[in-house]
């Protein structure tokens, strides 16, 4: 992803240069940001106030003294837990002199580990040295520099060391796309926004991605052998988006633990969701009493309003810039298609040619089969001339309705960044969720179906 | 220290205090092994705020920080035993209070339960940095905490936690991202 984010420091390097603990180099790389940068220098003073708040030191209760001398005058005495004699290691403790010995020597040791990291990366992987010096220079390599050092189980603590850098930019990345969804300005703001997609959509768009970034690292951490970690972080993605694969994987780690009370929180959000509901019963049984009774009613009834609002979060409104569409099918006959099918639709954009979208063909498949079941219309576009596409759908199997468009005239009426693209329409004909997930659509027609019936009521 | 210079200002005064008020650390705590109760007192003034605020902090609710504050003092004199006097008596106490604080909140969670995912919206108004930090889920706020009041590392977080450093680091930066956002 090329996103227009990589000028700000993140928010990890402002926070250890607010509070002093940044070295050199990065210090004075900051500061030379700083002075160009208002909502940076705001950011640091906004550290250095919460810092300063939380480390003021607090009046303790009247009377808990005369309350401890009465504890004491009754013969009780207290087991305290043992606390290692000897001074904090804390680097903001020691005198400024100490700070930069301990600082140096850290580098020192630091770039002997890299090297001898580098010279077993060499002899190990065939890897070219400067992959790993990649991920410094550019935030956006990091991820890729972590999962391929995942694969040697020896370079561990590098992975890790990579995956934090990435991690790190990720939330950078998500606080940006936030401020991107909340600002009323039509410019654009990278070169994968659409001409007609609005500051919301493309924030939309960003979290998505980057929130599947956010899971895949967990899941690599988890692989890793850091558990505390992988729960972390896959947690962290739990705030970005709604996934109930990631749910499950949460649930399954919580309950390896011994954790039910945690897991049934999580597997109630699998249980609810209509793509994945088929697994409650087996769900449920794993967690015992945790699955049942009016602790597990609640749980399934926020499970249901968190999914909504996650639903509703990622809708749009707007209308495609033609009300029908004329296609050819995949037999060569010209066909017209109205948007305003009077019920919910799904026009897909996909195209065998572009590896996301063939890796969800399908998954596309399955959905399509279980919409037509529900009686929801889906079409499928693609830029094929139609004599290859029935012979590669006839080779697959597929069975959708699927549609030739080889001016590209629909995917231009429908403003689509690329491939896939599925966009789910309302019963009027307009737009109400646009991206790249075919996981999200069962959800969202269940949600405009939910929405229909409240506004017939 | 500079937690005893703020408390040495601090009004609250016995009058059996004068005697021993002068004193320094290692004398004080001399005295309170050998057991009168001014000298704990004196101690007492020295350093309760400093344990209190830790506890204040990691726990997030006054009252059960004035719980381990009282353990910890009621406590001292038999802990104080184990005090090798190397490094600076504050800090050790300020330790002590630490882990104090992680023992009830253990207590405490075992009691209800917390998941990790809980943060949401921590309030409709923009609250106080201090209450910011206090409404943080229990995992969050202890991270926090010991990073950024006490100046633990993340290596020595993740000892004190049973955990990993990349958890302790991505736990800090979860916790900054919510105390910022409601603050």
């Amino acid at each position: 992803m090329n996103l227009p984010l990589s000028r700000h420091p993140s928010f990890s390097r402002l926070r250890a240069f607010a509070l002093g603990e940044a070295n050199e180099a990065q210090r004075r790389r900051v500061a030379r940001h700083l002075e160009r940068c208002v909502r940076c220098r705001e950011t640091i003073s906004r550290v250095r106030e919460i810092v300063a708040a939380a480390r003021e030191l607090e009046t303790p209760p009247a009377g808990a003294l005369e309350r401890i001398l009465e504890r004491r005058g009754r013969g009780e005495r207290g087991v305290l837990p043992v606390a290692p004699a000897g001074g904090t290691t804390s680097v903001r403790r020691l005198p400024r002199i100490a700070a930069i010995l301990v600082l140096g020597a850290g580098a020192l040791v630091y770039t002997f580990a890299r090297t001898g990291e580098l010279e077993a990366l060499r002899s190990e992987l065939r890897v070219t040295p400067a992959a790993p010096r990649l991920g410094e220079a550019d935030p956006r390599s990091a991820s890729m520099v972590a999962n391929m050092l995942a694969n040697f189980p020896a370079q561990r603590s590098l992975t890790a060391e990579y995956l934090r850098a990435d991690i790190d930019w990720l939330s950078a990345a998500l606080e940006r796309a936030e401020e991107i969804g909340s600002s009323n300005d039509d410019q654009p703001h990278g070169p994968e926004r659409g001409l007609t997609q609005t500051a919301a959509e493309y924030a939309g768009t960003l979290r998505l991605a980057l929130g599947w970034r956010l899971t895949v690292h967990g899941t690599t951490l988890l692989a890793l052998g850091d558990t505390a970690a992988a729960l972390d972080t896959l947690s962290f993605a739990f705030d970005i988006g709604w996934d109930p694969q990631r749910f499950r994987t949460i649930g399954e780690l919580y309950l390896a633990r011994g954790d039910t009370a945690a897991a049934a929180a999580a597997f109630a959000r699998v249980v609810v969701d209509p793509t994945t509901s088929e697994a409650a019963d087996s769900l449920r049984a794993r967690l015992g009493a945790a699955g049942a009774g009016p602790a597990w009613k609640a749980l399934l009834a926020e499970a249901r309003l968190v999914m909504k609002e996650h639903v509703w979060n990622g809708a749009v409104d707007r209308a495609p810039l033609l009300p029908r569409l004329r296609l050819e099918d995949a037999d060569g006959r010209a066909r017209v298609v109205e948007l305003r099918q009077g019920t919910p639709m799904l026009v897909a954009f996909r195209s065998r040619y572009c590896p996301g979208s063939f890796t969800q063909l399908d998954e596309m498949a399955r959905v399509a089969a279980r919409l037509e079941a529900e009686g929801v219309p889906v079409i499928a576009v693609s830029p094929e001339e139609p004599a290859t596409l029935r012979e590669f759908m006839d080779a697959k199997g597929y069975r959708f309705p699927v549609f030739s468009d080889p001016q590209r005239d629909a995917a231009a009426a429908f403003d689509t960044p690329g491939f896939p693209a599925y966009f789910v329409l309302d019963g009027t004909g307009r737009i109400r969720f646009a991206h790249n997930d075919i996981g999200r659509v069962i959800r969202e027609v269940a949600a405009l179906r939910e929405q229909a019936r409240e506004q017939a009521l | 220290m500079e937690a005893d210079a703020r408390m040495r200002e601090t009004p609250t005064q016995t009058p059996e205090r004068a005697t021993v008020r002068d004193a320094d650390d290692a004398t004080l705590i001399a005295a309170v092994r050998s057991g009168p109760t001014q000298a704990l007192a004196e101690l007492y003034a020295r350093h309760a705020a400093a344990v209190f605020t830790a506890a204040l902090r990691l726990l997030g609710s006054r009252e059960d920080a004035e719980d381990v504050l009282q353990d910890v003092f009621v406590g001292s004199p038999d802990a104080l035993a184990r005090y090798e006097e190397r490094g600076a008596f504050g800090a050790w106490i300020r330790r002590v209070a630490v882990r104090a604080s992680l023992m009830a909140l253990r207590r405490r969670r075992s009691k209800r339960h917390e998941p990790l995912a809980a943060a949401g919206d921590i309030a409709a108004s923009p609250p106080e940095p201090e209450r910011a930090i206090a409404a943080l889920p229990d995992p969050l706020r202890v991270v926090f905490v010991l990073r950024e009041v006490e100046g633990y590392s993340h290596a020595e977080i993740a000892e004190l936690l049973g955990s990993t450093r990349t958890a302790s680091e991505l736990r800090l930066h979860r916790a900054w991202k919510l105390v910022r956002r409601s603050v």
